[in-house]
């Protein structure tokens, strides 16, 4: 009897944290704060949770929770603003943006995100001076200066674009989205290369080392081996 | 059959419980940059916001990191702190660092009933009787009124075999509010049909549901002492009955999951 007695009273009294886990499938609301003197920003901590979690319409209830708390409060409607950027969502977007830098000018992530927004509805001008804005506040903002390349390399300035990556990668070498970039500039640098030699060699001029991808390949073929054939296919003899 | 069944449960919750507690992982001072330049309740809140948000998605490790932001690197002083790290460290069955966790909270502020309940019910999982039963009557000093108290106690005093102790507590427990006029006037053959429910704290409604199981574990008892002095003679509808009631406990009451019993107060603030 005593054991009955004991095993469910020991079931119970290792079990009763498992209730809260049901909380788990609880739409969102602005519910009172858990602690006292809870500031906006603990909407903001559970928003970015959603967020990570790829929820951004419950991630949106709850930046917008953190707002109807302060109105005032900018890193709100920047957080709200990504959430809805996420989601397509692009008008809403905007105008949070605009509303976060209306009530703090100094946010360097909302020009950031705001300049990427622009890129992606092909607004380059207002990109690019996003960008800027936000390296004007900080000159070695990595992602600033990643994304400024991203859009010279999109106009086709590539110049401008290597000097915005290698800034980056100079000012951040653990910055590794900037690598990307750098390459992918490097390969329009080789697509135009090549369109100039096919330009000025004509439409039946042999591309010495074979065609862009192979040369691709070969090359990657020759750093991993330190077979040096393929760039000897591009040698080419005196007076030619 | 029933009976090699609940013997099975008790080695399996005595073997698991030391083990889960042993699990424990040594706190290292975590990164925490969010709002690093902000004032420190902008940067509590932040983080209890997170660390609430990854409980209730069920990211427990990642919700014990955000109260680690809080108690470790924050504000080592921020008793709801401790609260909610302790509730998450229960969740993850790692029972003695939430236990150091209450402690915490009571060492800041020794009047926080929760802290003594919810460190009342791990030392009972710990098998830590005294130091639970000592957090339970800690919990009624503090609040005679505190009906999750009695309760708690109750369950430990059934636990070490003291039913009718554990009865008188429950009974008690009743005593301390209006519970038992409402159940009254609720059963009143007189009370119109569409007369509006009465509004009560439901944790008031539980001692009746504990009692009931104690009532019930003095049957299974009394019909258990039957058997033994019949043997092969006993009558066949008492060992039905004994066989039924011990079937509730198993289907019906669920006590293989009975965390609706027993209760932990998660929110420190809702005394």
């Amino acid at each position: 009897m005593r054991r009955v007695i004991l095993c469910f009273l020991l079931c119970l009294a290792v079990l009763p944290w498992n209730s809260s886990g049901a909380q788990a499938q609880v739409s969102f609301d602005c519910e009172d704060p858990l602690i006292p003197n809870a500031t906006p920003a603990y909407f903001l901590g559970q928003g970015n949770v959603f967020v990570e979690q790829g929820q951004y319409a419950r991630a949106v209830e709850a930046y917008s929770c953190a707002i109807e708390g302060d109105p005032s409060y900018a890193p709100a409607y920047a957080q709200r603003a990504y959430a809805y950027a996420v989601m397509l969502d692009d008008q809403s977007a905007l105008a949070d943006y605009d509303q976060a830098i209306a009530l703090n000018e100094t946010l360097v992530d909302v020009y950031i995100n705001r300049g990427a927004l622009y890129t992606t509805l092909g607004n380059f001008g207002l990109a690019i001076g996003d960008f800027s804005l936000a390296l004007a506040l900080e000159p070695d903002n990595a992602a600033a200066l990643n994304n400024r390349a991203v859009v010279h390399a999109i106009e086709g300035n590539y110049d401008l674009a290597l000097a915005d990556v290698n800034a980056a990668i100079s000012a951040s070498p653990d910055y590794v989205a900037s690598y990307a970039t750098q390459a992918a500039i490097y390969t329009a640098l080789a697509n135009q290369s090549y369109q100039t030699f096919v330009d000025r060699g004509g439409a039946h001029a042999r591309l010495p080392a074979g065609q862009p991808v192979n040369v691709m390949s070969a090359i990657d073929t020759s750093q991993r081996t330190d077979d040096f054939g393929i760039w000897l296919r591009l040698q080419v003899p005196a007076g030619q | 059959m029933i009976r090699r069944l609940f013997i099975s449960l008790v080695i399996a919750v005595l073997s698991i419980v030391p083990v889960l507690a042993q699990t424990s992982e040594e706190e290292e001072l975590p990164e925490c940059p969010i709002f690093e330049n902000e004032a420190t309740d902008v940067r509590i809140s932040y983080y209890v916001g997170e660390g609430l948000g990854y409980q209730r998605s069920g990211q427990l490790t990642q919700a014990t990191e955000s109260f680690d932001c809080v108690v470790l690197v924050i504000d080592p002083s921020y008793v709801p702190g401790y609260m909610l790290r302790g509730a998450i460290l229960a969740q993850r069955r790692l029972l003695e660092d939430a236990v150091d966790d209450y402690t915490s909270a009571i060492q800041l502020d020794s009047s926080l009933i929760a802290a003594y309940n919810n460190r009342g019910v791990l030392n009972m999982a710990l098998q830590e009787y005294e130091d639970a039963e000592a957090d339970f009557a800690r919990t009624l000093e503090l609040n005679p009124d505190f009906i999750e108290g009695y309760n708690n106690q109750a369950i430990l005093s059934a636990l070490n075999g003291d039913i009718e102790g554990a009865i008188g507590l429950l009974e008690t427990a009743i005593s301390r509010t209006d519970i038992a006029s409402i159940l009254e006037d609720l059963k009143d053959p007189e009370r119109p049909d569409d007369a509006e429910f009465p509004e009560f704290d439901r944790i008031n409604a539980r001692p009746y549901a504990l009692m009931g199981i104690m009532n019930s574990l003095k049957a299974m008892q009394n019909y258990e002492d039957y058997i033994t002095l019949t043997r092969n003679n006993a009558d066949g509808r008492i060992g039905s009955a004994a066989g039924m009631l011990e079937s509730q406990f198993t289907f019906e009451l669920r006590l293989d999951d009975g965390s609706w019993l027993l209760r932990a107060d998660y929110d420190p603030f809702n005394q």
